[in-house]
């Protein structure tokens, strides 16, 4: 029950306010290359690179929330490559001479980001798992960095040993020419990745970061996102590494240690993790300052960045940009830009709706037979026996505890070990149980009984990446209103969410998520709608717009499964009614049969059955 | 306990829900709150109770004004307060969650409250957090029963059970009412369990009320289903 809400991150919401001020800083750096000194130009040169590296690791840690706790170990990969390539040592790891042909150089870059690409993907594909905590990646990176500067000493050869390597910075380039070579490339990356975040395969990231395994049933591939997120992250580490290996011919087991990972996490923290640009100022402003500092009280320096960080964390826990863009938009009072609104779609009915009416109705979907399902000792469904048909709409109805939900998590989460038999046809010829992101693609959507969905995606956002339902959203276009089909803007006017088309999820009251729920699960357009509690905290008025709605989409060839316990709801949308008590089917018929059921009077009138 | 709102404003951050809120429930008396989704229902509750701190007008209970007052600070002056969701510690027992409410319950009390949800006495031992959604509901409500509470604020207690259970609850609510003299307030979505168990309705919309209507009044029904269409 948390009163407190994560800010609206401000600087991937408002566009121009964020670019215009990367802009100036960009500006203001270029101009300024011309007037430094040699000293202060090598200075910013390495703040360059420390930047795009705070900038890779808040693409991993701000945007799909993987905290790298070793993301150091990239950058070091980078400079290491360049040094291996081009350093000659002894026995010992001394260098006694350096292979400077143009060739080695040019391969060394790419080559460090392909091998750091390559080890973050096998990192990542060990640590996400769907299963998996999401500490498991602060653990394996913190371990592994620990492990790399241990390892780094043990191959003098190729490392250097602990002088590490020396002397192989690429000969003949002028400290001003990298100066702005490094700026170059920093404005490249950060351009990127702005634009990457702001796109609407950010969306997918920040769902990913909210609420993955809700993102699932969305049908995001969860770690396919954050591994190929991850890789990414280390690849453009290993960039700036390789940069800074050209640039100054050094690298050691200091460039891979946890200390300097430790470094890149108060740099993005500081500035504002998940805003890219406040971490390149973070990284930028630490770097500059501490070489100052560092210079008046050597000894002091850690401390005090030590204690700049414990302030940032304890009283601007978004980081300093998130708070002053905060305070800035207080002061200009400008309305949150547009970030994308709900608009009515001109295309026909069907194409929204996903129902296949040119498949026959009355034949079977979902077929489940004998499905056995427990938690530990608790068996909670016990040997169930349904089978849903083309264009109906099922209700299933049961005492509290009876399964009901269980049923439903079974269907829709081929994980969850069951034994019996659940078979699916979906048009595109029979299959049995998936990843609940797989059968979410093949058509299947579920709107969840608590509502979970995700605290950074506005209304219209969350509707857009719903209706994406998988299909990877552009990674450079950045949509300005999301279409959607006349029932999803119907249940989003009866549930309240109408006008709140950039509220944050969030903010929402726990009615409105659960509407944005509903919605967003019409919104994949999907052959079958699973539908916990779809009615839940609305009216009674707001019910019935509900309930057309649900029977016109039946009406386009959709099929519904909903859980309900408002009878005169069910009596009202159902063709079909399932009674399920004690995790078993224990009758089926059309509405007016079962209201006679033994177990519905039980369950429903209240009267006393033995 | 009486309860006295006034003129109350709440919110999160920047965002006003609650404009200018009066609400007020005598001792012994029972309010239903209804309203749309997002018009400030949850909002109001949390405010009174604590969770948030209003930036303008009073909250009094009993004529103590306990504005800003911490949640558990209110809470011991008597309160139960059964939230919406999220409200059973996942990982504790059932009988664990049941003895957090109250450090003193009466044996005799659990027994009487168990007795009227038999689902929840036949679970004691099991993890709160593998109920099932209904099932935690009740488990909430007996919580907040069994810490014997002389104000009852419930949101949304109903939502997700079964129609026996909940006439159960209705059962059990007005027997709080006229057997222990405790004061309700409820946000209740269910319109019949509203006019069963309270005597006055308030409709709240856009963080303000619009209307109080006594449950006896003759077209109290589509008054309401007016006031709550889309």
């Amino acid at each position: 029950m948390a009163t407190r809400l994560t800010r609206p991150n401000l600087l991937s919401r408002q566009g121009r306010w964020g670019t215009a001020t990367l802009a100036l800083v960009l500006a203001a750096l270029a101009g300024l290359g011309q007037v430094l000194g040699s000293y202060d130009t090598g200075l910013f040169t390495t703040a360059f690179l420390f930047a795009i590296a705070a900038t890779s690791l808040d693409l991993v840690w701000g945007f799909v929330g993987a905290p790298d706790l070793g993301h150091a170990m990239w950058f070091g990969i980078g400079a290491l490559t360049v040094g291996a390539m081009t350093a000659v040592t002894d026995r010992t790891g001394l260098v006694i001479s350096v292979h400077d042909a143009p060739w080695r150089y040019a391969v060394a870059v790419p080559l460090g980001m392909a091998i750091a690409a390559a080890l973050a993907g096998l990192v990542a594909k060990f640590s996400f798992s769907a299963k998996g905590s999401p500490f498991y990646i602060a653990i394996v990176t913190l371990a592994l960095s620990t492990v790399v500067t241990t390892l780094y000493s043990q191959f003098p050869r190729i490392t250097g040993g602990d002088n590490g390597l020396f002397g192989f910075a690429i000969s003949g380039v002028p400290a001003r020419t990298w100066y702005y070579l490094t700026l170059a490339a920093l404005a490249l990356v950060v351009t990127g990745a702005l634009i990457l975040v702001r796109s609407d395969a950010g969306l997918l990231l920040r769902a990913v970061r909210d609420n993955g395994s809700r993102a699932r049933y969305l049908g995001a591939n969860v770690e396919r996102v954050k591994i190929v997120t991850f890789m990414l992250g280390a690849a453009l580490a290993a960039f700036a590494g390789g940069l800074y290996g050209l640039m100054a011919g050094l690298v050691s087991a200091d460039l891979f240690s946890f200390l300097f990972a430790t470094e890149m996490l108060v740099w993005v923290s500081v500035g504002g993790r998940g805003t890219i640009i406040g971490p390149v100022l973070g990284a930028i402003g630490l770097h500059l300052a501490g070489a100052r500092l560092s210079e008046d009280f050597p000894t002091q320096w850690a401390l005090i960045e030590g204690l700049l960080f414990v302030v940032v964390v304890v009283f601007l826990p978004d980081g300093v940009l998130p708070t002053a863009s905060a305070w800035l938009s207080r002061l200009v009072r400008r309305a949150t830009p547009i970030a994308g609104l709900v608009t009515r779609s001109e295309r026909r009915l069907t194409a929204h709706t996903g129902g296949r009416p040119d498949l026959p109705t009355g034949t079977p979907v979902v077929t489940c037979s004998g499905v056995h399902f427990g938690y530990r000792s608790l068996l909670v469904l016990r040997g169930v026996e349904l089978r849903v048909e083309r264009g109906e709409l099922l209700c299933i109805v049961g005492p509290n505890g009876a399964g009901k939900t269980t049923l439903l998590s079974v269907l829709a989460d081929g994980g969850l070990p069951i034994t019996g038999e659940i078979h699916f046809d979906l048009g595109s010829g029979g299959h049995g149980r998936r990843a609940p992101h797989r059968l979410a693609r093949a058509g299947v959507s579920r709107k969840f009984q608590a509502p979970h969905l995700f605290g950074t995606l506005s209304v219209a956002e969350t509707l857009l990446l719903a209706r994406a339902n998988g299909r990877l959203p552009s990674l450079w276009r950045r949509s300005r209103s999301v279409a959607v089909g006349p029932s999803v803007l119907d249940v989003v006017e009866a549930t309240g969410l109408a006008g709140r088309d950039n509220d944050l999820g969030g903010t929402l009251a726990h009615g409105l998520k659960q509407g944005l729920e509903l919605a967003a699960a019409v919104a994949s357009r999907p052959q079958v709608l699973l539908l916990d509690e779809p009615t839940a905290g609305l009216t009674t008025a707001e019910r019935e717009v509900i309930g057309s709605v649900l029977r016109r989409l039946v009406g386009a060839g959709m099929t519904v499964v909903l859980i309900e316990h408002d009878l005169d709801f069910v009596y009202q949308v159902a063709d079909r009614v399932a009674v399920l008590h004690e995790g078993r089917i224990i009758e089926q018929g059309t509405p007016a049969e079962v209201a006679n059921s033994t177990v519905v009077r039980q369950a429903y009138l209240g009267a006393v059955v033995p | 306990m009486r309860v006295e709102v006034t003129s109350l404003e709440s919110g999160y951050g920047s965002a006003t829900v609650l404009r200018g809120t009066d609400i007020r429930v005598d001792d012994g008396a029972a309010l239903a709150v209804v309203g749309r989704n997002g018009m400030g229902k949850t909002t109001l509750l949390r405010t009174i109770l604590g969770y948030l701190r209003p930036s303008a007008g009073t909250v009094a209970l009993d004529g103590v004004d306990v504005t800003g007052w911490l949640p558990e600070r209110v809470v011991r002056r008597g309160v139960g307060y059964g939230p919406q969701d999220e409200a059973v510690f996942a990982d504790l027992s059932v009988a664990d969650n049941l003895a957090a409410s109250s450090h003193r319950t009466d044996p005799r009390r659990r027994a009487e409250v168990l007795d009227h949800f038999p689902t929840i006495g036949q679970r004691l031992r099991q993890r709160a957090g593998t109920l099932s959604g209904g099932e935690q509901k009740m488990l909430t409500l007996c919580r907040v029963l069994l810490g014997g509470p002389r104000l009852l604020i419930l949101d949304e207690i109903t939502d997700g059970l079964q129609p026996s259970v909940v006439d159960t609850v209705v059962r059990v609510l007005r027997w709080e009412r006229h057997e222990r003299g405790t004061t309700l307030l409820l946000v209740e979505q269910n319109i019949d369990v509203s006019l069963a168990v309270c005597d006055r309705v308030a409709v709240l919309k856009r963080g303000q009320l619009i209307a109080e209507t006594p449950v006896d009044a003759p077209t109290v029904r589509s008054d309401l289903f007016g006031l709550l269409s889309p």
